[in-house]
């Protein structure tokens, strides 16, 4: 006799254990047939104060692909509307990317990324990118042509996050909202211009709290990318100089004097050269002139980045974190800022080079 | 029917289950809530700091256990206290006991709730978990005890999952800085926080019949205190290298998030198979706590000379069960409410840990001393 009470309560202890796991007690329906897990939004300025969100369905089954686009007031509404035009059920727990439009960057993001965040299905290593141009038109024709093609772009930004290439700097929603609500910093997120045949790299957004202020693009970028981050370059091309150095990894080191109104900015730069079609040849003597060049044109360009930073009021580089010191009090947000918009600035450059491959003459 | 013995001794349990005990009884409380106040890197004095007191206070827990009156359970107390008191006594413990047991039920239930079954009912879960720690506990207080081998096991090697975070890319030193801070009332509840998550041996004072008498008693309480401290800083440090003190304050469960930030080919969501390991703690606290309520419901209502029997124990569960599902229904419906009887678990649980080693230590001195 008790060992049958003891039985039963074992057996409707697994019963109610099964009963949670999978079906009865209104728990949600994942039978894979019935699906369609989304793995990117696209969020773009509608009519009158709407958002605009699309998706293509479905990501992997092979079955005819469609762009969804929809009118909203709120991103999560257009989860909610997705479901109601398409046959399967859209599942956001493989939300990989989430790609913005430039203009509704600059309107401030934080309330589409706060409402990403809120939701447990979505996986904090959600790419965030801003994209410019017709990126609608773009996924269409690509549909046509080729299978998958989001699953590509986020296998491109997989990459580059982990080789920590300098090419260009994917940001997930983490490390967005940590640059966001951290004091001293301001975000960053890759900007990609689409256009029907294209989709390429422009160059690094720079936001002010949440709003977005500039694009950073070419010579620029590639400043912001040697200083501002941890990555290296895998080519540092400088045409005005007509030469190209590879593999550049660099050392920088910001002090700040005592009162915080002078920045030194030190940056050791190593790396090899990889392309050269200037006039003069390439002996010993004029290597070390060209090097003296470089130095000095990247010092101005360096110079004249911050200087715009300073203009727009804002630290992506996140200088202000070297204000920080074990013991002792620490400047608030706005004190920080204001400092920062007066501050003079010295950079200077020290660049190594590889040993060239054969003898110079 | 045959009639159970929930509280037979057959054989004394080896006193190295004191380490298991005691480590999971304290470290529970912060594994299921991070507050805001303790999410600063000063933090990291203040518990070493209690650490070190929390070593004086098991001293003094120590000098309770070894005395002549403990190891006589029931009867001890009786001799110490006389049997109306100890009446009495139990009947205002029964509060910290149940607002401790619907506090972990409850804080279990909604993390779980939050991360997997959004779409369940909060009762039905509380209902299956408490079934669970039911099936446990019905097992006899013996097995239990044992049980809190597997409860640590199972969960002690998370810890190393939180060591990638004290690398980069993840990680950024200058989080750290500044390590003081100025005193302010956030402090306070702070040192009061990292207390009550240093409470829990005190609930041993119930256990000690069933332990073999050792001396060694004492160095086990040590070793549990000092893994507890290490796995607090361990994970107050990591979060705080991962996340940043400012945005800290925004995680609800920074636990648990961080975990689901790590890659892992096979499992995308670790978070799930994380609260699933954690299940078996919980299940362990939960089931010494419904014994040790079932033993005072005993005591309170004069049976303790008498047999345990099912339909007894069966009726405190069902009273448990019951009340923390209206708790959960009327009384635990906002973030202010969670907030209250969040403080009121922390003040009580500090409170137990604090005098009632000392308290019993000065009755049974007053009591030799009048003989």
């Amino acid at each position: 006799m008790r060992k049958g009470v003891r039985t039963s309560i074992l057996a409707f202890t697994l019963i109610c254990l099964l009963l949670t796991t999978s079906c009865g007690v209104r728990p949600e329906n994942n039978l894979i047939e019935e699906i369609a897990p989304v793995i990117f939004w696209y969020v773009k300025k509608g009519e009158n104060k709407n958002l605009k969100i699309s998706t293509a369905v479905p990501p992997i089954l092979k079955e005819k692909k469609q762009l969804f686009s929809l009118q909203v007031n709120l991103l999560k509404q257009g989860a909610k509307d997705f479901n109601l035009i398409y046959y399967r059920e859209m599942k956001v727990g493989q939300l990989r990317m989430i790609f913005i439009d430039e203009q509704v960057a600059k309107k401030g993001i934080a309330k589409i990324v706060d409402s990403l965040l809120i939701d447990p299905d979505t996986s904090q290593r959600l790419f965030i990118v801003i994209v410019t141009g017709d990126f609608e038109g773009y996924l269409k024709k690509q549909m046509k042509d080729k299978e998958n093609a989001e699953y590509y772009l986020y296998r491109m930004l997989k990459h580059y996050e982990d080789q920590n290439q300098g090419e260009l700097t994917p940001i997930n929603l983490h490390e967005y909202k940590k640059m966001l609500y951290t004091p001293y910093t301001d975000p960053y997120i890759p900007v990609f211009k689409a256009d029907q045949q294209n989709f390429s790299y422009e160059g690094t957004a720079i936001f002010k709290k949440d709003t977005l202020v500039k694009t950073l693009t070419k010579m620029d970028d590639q400043v912001f990318q040697l200083v501002g981050t941890d990555n290296y370059l895998k080519y540092l091309a400088i045409p005005k100089l007509s030469v190209v150095l590879g593999r550049v990894h660099t050392a920088v080191d910001f002090n700040l004097n005592s009162s915080y109104s002078k920045l030194f900015i030190k940056v050791k730069m190593m790396g090899r050269l990889e392309d050269y079609q200037g006039e003069n040849g390439m002996n010993d003597k004029n290597i070390e002139k060209m090097k003296s060049t470089i130095e000095a044109f990247m010092e101005e360009r360096t110079k004249k980045l911050m200087k715009k930073m300073q203009h727009m009021h804002t630290d992506p580089f996140q200088i202000g974190t070297h204000t920080i010191t074990p013991f002792g009090k620490t400047l608030t947000d706005k004190e920080w800022y204001k400092k920062w918009e007066n501050m003079d600035i010295d950079v200077k450059y020290e660049l190594q080079l590889g040993p060239l491959p054969r003898e110079s003459k | 029917m045959k009639p159970i013995s929930l509280f037979q001794k057959n054989m004394p349990i080896k006193a190295v289950t004191v380490f298991f005990i005691s480590n999971r009884f304290q470290v529970i409380f912060f594994l299921l809530v991070f507050p805001q106040y303790i999410a600063h890197s000063y933090m990291i004095w203040f518990i070493i700091a209690l650490g070190i007191l929390s070593q004086g206070n098991l001293y003094i827990l120590s000098k309770w256990i070894s005395s002549s009156y403990s190891t006589k359970g029931y009867a001890g107390f009786i001799e110490l206290f006389g049997e109306w008191k100890v009446r009495i006594l139990t009947a205002v413990a029964l509060l910290p006991i149940l607002v401790k047991l619907s506090v972990l039920t409850i804080n279990f239930v909604s993390t779980t709730r939050y991360y997997i079954f959004p779409s369940v009912n909060p009762s039905w879960l509380i209902f299956v978990f408490l079934l669970m720690s039911m099936y446990v506990a019905i097992r006899g207080m013996e097995n239990t005890i044992r049980f809190s081998i597997i409860a640590f096991f199972t969960v002690i090697w998370i810890i190393l999952l939180f060591l990638p975070f004290y690398f980069p890319p993840n990680a950024a030193w200058i989080n750290l800085f500044p390590l003081t801070h100025s005193w302010s009332q956030q402090t306070w509840k702070g040192i009061l926080f990292i207390w009550a998550t240093l409470s829990g041996p005190e609930y041993l004072i119930c256990l000690i019949p069933w332990l073999k008498q050792d001396q060694k008693i004492v160095k086990y309480m040590t070793w549990a205190n000092i893994v507890t401290v290490l796995e607090l800083l361990i994970v107050l440090i990591a979060s705080l290298l991962f996340y940043g003190h400012h945005y800290l304050l925004l995680i609800k469960y920074p636990y648990i998030e961080m975990t689901r930030y790590l890659q892992n080919p096979i499992f995308e969501r670790i978070d799930i198979v994380l609260i699933a390991f954690y299940l078996f703690h919980l299940v362990f606290m939960v089931s010494i706590l419904l014994l040790i309520l079932y033993g005072a419901m005993r005591i309170i209502f004069k049976k303790v000379s008498k047999e345990t029997t099912r339909k007894g124990f069966l009726i405190t569960c069902v009273i448990t069960t019951a009340l923390i599902i209206f708790l959960n229904q009327f009384l635990w419906t906002n973030e202010r409410q969670y907030k209250t009887w969040m403080n009121i678990e922390v003040v009580m649980s500090g409170f137990t840990y604090l005098f009632i080693p000392s308290f019993l230590v000065i009755c049974s001195k007053i009591k030799r001393r009048r003989r």
